[in-house]
């Protein structure tokens, strides 16, 4: 090996101990830039992580060893590219000059004295895209102090694992305002997989946005990256364990604050990177005037085709000495580059395509990268064909799809079941001729979004059939169920509950007294269909949070919080007595609707427990109408009420099975 | 406290009269011995010669259910041991409850590892007792191709002192080397006279009450299946029994329009109920409106036989017999009607609406007829 | 307090109001002190389990009555952990295998293995030594359990009796059909509804009309909307008598809001067949699956109403193309691509017969 490399060396350099020092140090540059590569999923340019510190160390140990035992080639450039043409100012940023003014106007009036200034900005965007280089140049550039305090301070997330460490850092950081005014970059993110971290950060950015001090510019500085399976969306949704994006870290209800501003980064584009790539090749000439032009040119666009910055120097870094020692050019380099869900959905349902590329190749390409993870693409090739020519083609090639794509979800194996669905999709689209140029958003996958509300209403379900059981003894089917009960059963309740009422009213006028057994349902009852009223389930153009609003309401609350079955589910609110007294009421009390209105007044008339009656009455109001000014501080808990588990469930089954099981209802 | 032991005692006399009466009539009127075995003629043959020269091949019984295999097996082993030895020198393996691999190895090799009991002298006398045990695996096709192989190497280990009995189904789902190592013996579906007279004596020593035809109308519905045949005749005769001592019979042989007397005889109607076959006036009704060709109509009768309860499948099955031998219909014709009627069989063998497929079933038929 | 489908809820042989010969049958049967397995199959709705658990009770006495859940967690092969309800008494319990998924074979095996392991002993009157396990759904076990479940029946013969219920014997392998006693269910008929509607009215208040004609025309018209379903129709009527002041034949009849949205959506389909109707359909249907309305029935339904409402050759196309598509609700995964394609075809089903 080194007498080959030593050959074609040799006409270049002429000692021969030399080349094997050379040798030796190239081995330790193409050891860091493989971890440069691997290792390079968005750690700033500045900011190396401790691993790989510890490497250069140990590249700087073994050099120094090889030196000790012959004299070096101080010609011979060992810094990486990367960190050698890490843009000085500005100017020097890849990026399109837009979107710079964008941050730029932002920053600055972050600093400004507006009262409706912004208080956090998010840049959001696919890695290597300059979002911190950008960060910092600009805090530099439009901080101007005096003294020699630093223009930014930077989140870097402890080893500890105390979740309080964010919010303290943002504290500590807030008086740097004024004459020593620093700009808060957040770029290493708190362990946000962790729930709690996460809703610890969420709502010390939350009391950010809110309080109305003078406080620093924070700038958050978020890559993002989808890495999911379908096993993953199916069983998690689709949420931050499988999806890292501004909306799954920062949550909704961050994001739509006013005092919020999002910048989307997109990744480099070509020309930028070229322009870059070119001006390394200019100024590493020494390397690069041995390596033929039309060699050099095809690897360079296709290094700029990365969309990475710091990936294509790498890159052209590695190839470069690469080339020095093989004379073949054929090595395969660089970042896998994914196709996004949406830009693969794209592909196949438009057909757009880089330039002289072939509807085949794109298929290929996408069938590389999606054949592992079919279900979510073919998913969204169902979801979103129609969108095609803004929804005007013949309902015929519409059913040539559909059916297809029906046909191929009963094939096996998956990937050829989806370079079927694929090519169809792609072949009979393009039969269609375009007419409309304004092209419909894409939609995501509704599938996921439906397996969630699927999962919460066979949960409101199962619980019915559970509580029904508990009270009546009665087992209901599952359809029977969803199908007859979860509809009609409200309607019955709610009606004759309606009709009680004007009785009472009635009986009431003319003071006569009321029969006891009019009062109906004794136990809270169903009031609203079961699982929640049926509606439209629309598809999202964007990835949505799956702790999102569509699962946030929850239906017949009362009913599923009924005391006398659950006992944990009420709270312990009030004071003692109160619960007691509210026990004993609703075992003995014959009059208890569990109504949710104003007939509660009625009632207390009626029953002499007034002091209940008024409780109750306000609980129920707080439950319907949550205190708004509360809400929107709180972070909203994670999903639904408090369910017992059904572990729970069965023990107080056994525990009532002798008491209550004895005398059966009917 | 004495009477709660008396009470017990009378009770499980009582019981074992239960068991006794419960004792499937499969297994009461299994063939004691190779000469009973019904309309196997040529395995039978065969067999026989291989007892006379106590030397046994392995074996692979293939044929349609119902055909005796089991029976077979069984016999040939009380046969050869007797019905003491047996016990200890056969294996009786039914491969749908407890296969895979680990079963096959596991199992086989403990049993196939002990060592030979001795036969007692009166056995000795009275039967050949060769010195091999006899592994039966029942349902061998629906053991996973892995077990099969696995199989294969544990025939050879074991050959010196076991024989394997393989019965299926379906010879097709048998892995060729397996196949090869056993001889095959075909079992024939039995016609229906051999199974008749099978029949007729399991009457005469249950001593059932039967209505005319009923035995022919179990062969029809069994089709060449033995013990579905005596199953149906089992069932049956339970139901009518204890109809016949309940109060309420007069009410259930209101419901039967051609029983004429009203004791409890077993029906043909009975006997169709049981095997949940489709009566033929249903039947003709569905076959009236597809050929009226008005869809209302269609869809009604349809939706009432599926109210009914109905089997779908059973539709299937009967409209095929009763289409394909009718003479008026062309070629052409029958060729489409077993196409759809194909198709319906198996989109219901995997689980779908019958309704809807019955729906579209009697449709397409109302475009052919 | 309850709802009158719960209240007057039969729960002997005795009560039930139709289909004497099957109850005579059954009455037989659970007087002989002990039964075969049993498969009871009919339409849903027909009051399959109503008439098991009349048995049971007929058998056992009111004991059947009170039961327990139980929740029950078995570990997989692939050490994943299944929760899964039991419902049981002392004398019985009942499974049901679509909680179970794919384990199905190995949980019915373990489980009746270990019922039977457990000798019934009843000192008092040593009668009934057997524990009865009700199987719901029985069509929905997988051929792999149903073939188990073959060799289980004979082994444990001595110990359990098994009763199957099943909305069909289509599904159920011939193995267990000939090791069972079959018995049919059919679902009441319009006439048998409208006797238990009339015999109701007369226990609880029901605003019918005076007129003996006018008021069995009303209850004709109530069962005859619940599609021979009993229970469907004792909700329906329960539902009417609370909204209205006064039932007449014209009362209009209360429809399920999934069945309305199913209806809205055929009238639509008809109506507009272009690719947009086809992307608002989705939504729809997605609205329907997401309510876990299962496929089959959408689908199902999703075809009747629209056969009222095309011509002859639309009508048979449609049905053809829902047979198509039945059948691959069962072979796929995703309901959304079947059912999706079953409307795009009918689409052009429509366009073509026009």
């Amino acid at each position: 090996m080194v007498t080959e490399r030593s050959r074609r060396r040799s006409k270049r350099i002429k000692s021969e101990k030399k080349v094997v020092v050379i040798d030796n140090d190239n081995e330790i540059g193409e050891f860091e830039e493989i971890e440069e590569i691997s290792g390079d999923f968005d750690t700033g340019t500045k900011v190396k992580s401790p691993k790989r510190v510890k490497i250069s160390q140990l590249a700087t140990k073994i050099r120094s060893i090889s030196r000790s035992t012959s004299p070096i080639d101080i010609h011979q450039d060992n810094s990486l590219w990367v960190e050698k043409y890490e843009p000085k100012t500005l100017a020097d940023v890849m990026i399109h000059p837009k979107k710079l003014k964008d941050i730029k106007s932002e920053i600055e009036s972050m600093l400004g004295n507006d009262p409706h200034r912004p208080r956090l900005l998010v840049l959001s965007g696919p890695s290597g895209s300059s979002k911190s280089t950008v960060t910092k140049m600009l805090a530099n550039a439009l901080i101007d102090h005096k003294t020699q305090i630093p223009n930014f301070i930077e989140w870097v997330t402890p080893s500890s694992t105390n979740s309080d460490r964010f919010s303290d850092f943002l504290n500590s950081s807030s008086y740097r305002t004024g004459e020593k005014t620093a700009l808060i970059l957040v770029e290493d993110l708190p362990n946000i997989f962790h729930e709690d971290t996460r809703r610890k950060f969420q709502r010390a950015l939350l009391e950010w946005v809110s309080t109305d001090y003078r406080l620093p510019p924070l700038v958050i500085c978020i890559t993002e990256c989808e890495y999911s399976n379908d096993d993953q969306l199916y069983n998690q949704g689709y949420n931050i364990e499988n999806n890292f994006t501004a909306e799954t870290i920062l949550g909704k209800q961050l994001l739509n604050n006013p005092r919020l501003t999002r910048i989307r980064l997109n990744s480099i584009n070509f020309t930028l990177s070229k322009k870059c790539l070119n001006n390394i090749v200019i100024k590493e000439s020494s390397i690069f005037q041995n390596i033929p032009v039309d060699k050099l040119k095809p690897k360079l666009e296709e290094f700029s085709r990365y969309g990475d910055l710091r990936s294509s120097i790498s890159a052209l870094q590695f190839w470069s000495r690469w080339f020095q020692f093989s004379s073949s050019s054929d090595i395969n380099l660089g970042k896998e580059s994914s196709i996004q869900l949406f830009h693969a959905i794209g592909k196949c349902i438009f057909g757009s395509k880089n330039e002289g590329e072939q509807d085949n190749d794109t298929i290929n390409s996408v069938m590389k990268d999606y054949s592992t993870r079919s279900n979510i693409l073919k998913l969204g090739l169902l979801e979103n064909y129609d969108k095609y020519n803004s929804s005007d083609f013949d309902v015929k090639k519409a059913s040539e799809i559909t059916d297809y794509l029906s046909l191929n979800d009963t094939l096996k194996p998956e990937d050829i079941s989806l370079e079927l669905s694929i090519r169809k999709t792609r072949y009979t689209l393009n039969e269609v001729e375009i007419k409309k140029t304004q092209k419909l958003g894409l939609n995501f996958p509704r599938e996921f979004k439906s397996y969630k509300l699927i999962k919460s209403i066979k949960n409101d379900i199962t619980r019915y059939i559970e509580l029904e059981f508990q009270r009546n003894s009665i087992f209901r089917t599952f359809d029977d169920s969803n199908l007859l009960h979860g509809f009609l059963e409200p309607l019955i309740n709610n009606n004759r509950v309606f009709k009680n009422r004007s009785k009472i009213h009635y009986y009431q006028s003319i003071n006569k007294s009321i029969p006891q057994d009019w009062f109906y349902p004794k136990e809270p009852y169903l009031k609203e269909r079961l699982g929640g009223p049926l509606k439209e389930l629309n598809g999202d153009q964007e990835v949505v949070d799956s702790n999102d609003d569509y699962l946030k309401t929850s239906y017949n609350e009362s009913y599923y919080n009924d005391t006398k079955i659950d006992t944990n589910t009420q709270g312990q609110s009030d004071n003692e007595d109160d619960e007691d007294e509210y026990d004993s009421i609703v075992e003995s009390s014959e009059e208890d609707f569990g109504g949710d209105d104003t007939f509660e007044k009625e009632l207390m008339a009626v029953s002499q427990r007034k002091k209940w009656g008024a409780n109750e009455f306000i609980k129920s109001q707080e439950k319907n109408f949550p205190i708004k000014s509360q809400k929107l501080l709180e972070i909203p808990p994670n999903i639904r009420i408090p369910f017992i588990t059904k572990r729970d469930n069965s023990e107080f089954l056994n525990d009532i099975d002798e008491n209550e099981f004895d005398e059966p209802d009917f | 406290m004495s009477s709660a032991i008396f009470g017990n005692r009378k009770e499980s006399s009582k019981s074992t009269e239960v068991q006794e009466r419960l004792l499937p009539w499969v297994e009461k009127y299994r063939p004691k011995n190779l000469d009973e075995i019904s309309a196997q003629d040529h395995a039978v043959t065969v067999l026989k010669k291989t007892l006379q020269s106590a030397n046994l091949p392995h074996m692979l019984f293939y044929g349609p259910p119902g055909t005796g295999k089991t029976s077979t097996i069984l016999a040939l082993t009380k046969e050869l041991y007797g019905p003491e030895l047996s016990k200890s020198r056969v294996l009786e393996l039914n491969a749908s409850d407890e296969r895979g691999i680990s079963i096959v190895r596991e199992k086989i090799k403990n049993f196939a590892r002990l060592s030979v009991s001795n036969p007692t002298k009166s056995d000795l006398e009275k039967y050949p007792c060769p010195p091999y045990k006899i592994i039966i695996l029942d349902e061998a096709d629906s053991m996973t191709s892995d077990a099969q192989s696995a199989l294969r190497r544990t025939m050879e280990t074991y050959s010196s002192v076991t024989r394997f009995c393989l019965i299926c189904n379906y010879i097709t789902r048998i892995i060729d080397p397996l196949a090869s190592r056993c001889s095959k013996f075909r079992f024939r579906p039995l016609d229906n006279q051999d199974a008749l007279v099978r029949l007729q004596y399991i009457e005469r020593e249950e001593n059932i009450k039967l209505q005319e035809n009923v035995l022919e109308e179990v062969l029809k519905i069994a089709g060449g299946d033995l013990r579905k045949a005596i199953t149906y005749l089992q069932s049956a005769t339970r139901l009518h029994s204890t109809l016949s001592s309940s109060s309420l019979s007069n009410d259930f042989v209101v419901q039967d329009p051609d029983s004429s007397n009203p004791n409890s005889e077993i029906t043909v109607q009975s006997i169709r109920e049981i095997s949940g076959s489709v009566p033929d006036d249903i039947l003709q009704n569905l076959i009236n409106v597809a050929e009226s060709k008005i869809f209302d109509d269609i869809f009604k009768v349809v939706n009432d036989s599926v109210s009914e309860g109905w089997s779908a499948i059973e539709i299937v099955n009967q409209l095929h017999d009763e289409l394909i031998f009718d003479d008026k219909l062309s070629s052409d014709q029958k060729n489409s009607i077993s196409k759809i009627l194909f198709e319906t069989d198996a989109r219901l063998t995997n689980g779908t609406d019958e309704h809807l497929q019955l729906l579209n079933l009697i449709t397409q038929l109302s475009y052919i007829l | 307090m309850s709802l009158w489908v719960d209240k007057y809820r039969p729960t002997n042989l005795s009560q039930l109001d139709y289909h004497s010969s099957v109850s005579a049958r059954l009455s037989a049967l659970s007087t002989s002190g002990d039964f075969p397995h049993l498969l009871v199959y009919g339409p849903s709705g027909a009051g399959k389990k109503t008439r098991v658990l009349s048995i049971l009770n007929e058998l056992f006495g009111s004991g059947v009555n009170k039961m327990k859940i139980d929740v029950r967690t078995f570990t997989t092969s692939t050490n994943k952990k299944l929760e899964f309800n039991i419902v049981s008494s002392s004398y019985h319990l009942e499974i049901t295998p679509s909680d179970l998924g794919n384990n199905d074979r190995v949980v019915i095996q373990d489980l009746l293995k270990e019922i039977a392991s457990t000798e019934q002993v009843d000192f008092s009157t040593g009668k009934h030594r057997f524990k009865v396990i009700i199987i719901n759904e029985a069509d929905s076990l997988s051929k792999d359990a149903q073939a188990a479940l073959r060799r289980t029946m004979e082994k444990y013969s001595r110990n359990i009796r098994l009763i199957l219920i099943s909305n069909t014997t289509s599904n159920i392998i011939p193995p267990i059909k000939s090791r069972t006693l079959l018995i049919r269910i059919p679902a009441p008929s319009v006439n048998d509804i409208v006797q238990v509607l009339n015999k109701l009215s007369s226990k609880q208040e029901i605003p019918l009309p005076e007129s003996e004609t006018e008021r069995v025309e009303t209850l004709r018209k109530i069962a005859e909307s619940s599609e021979r379903n009993l229970r469907r129709a004792l909700l329906l009527i329960e539902a009417l008598s609370m909204q209205n002041e006064k039932l007449t034949p014209t009362t209009p009849m209360i429809q399920l809001d999934w069945e309305s949205v199913i209806k809205k959506l055929a009238f639509n389909i008809n109506r507009e067949r272009n690719v947009s109707r086809i992307s608002q359909s989705r939504s729809t249907l997605y609205e329907l699956l997401s309510h876990c309305i299962p496929a089959r029935i959408i689908l199902k339904k999703l075809t009747f109403e629209l056969i009222q409402l095309v011509n002859f050759k639309a009508k048979s196309q449609i049905i053809e193309i829902a047979a198509i598509f039945d059948e691959r609700l069962s072979l796929g995964s995703k309901a959304i691509y079947h059912l999706e394609g079953f409307v795009a075809k009918s689409m052009v089903a429509i366009e073509d017969s026009v």
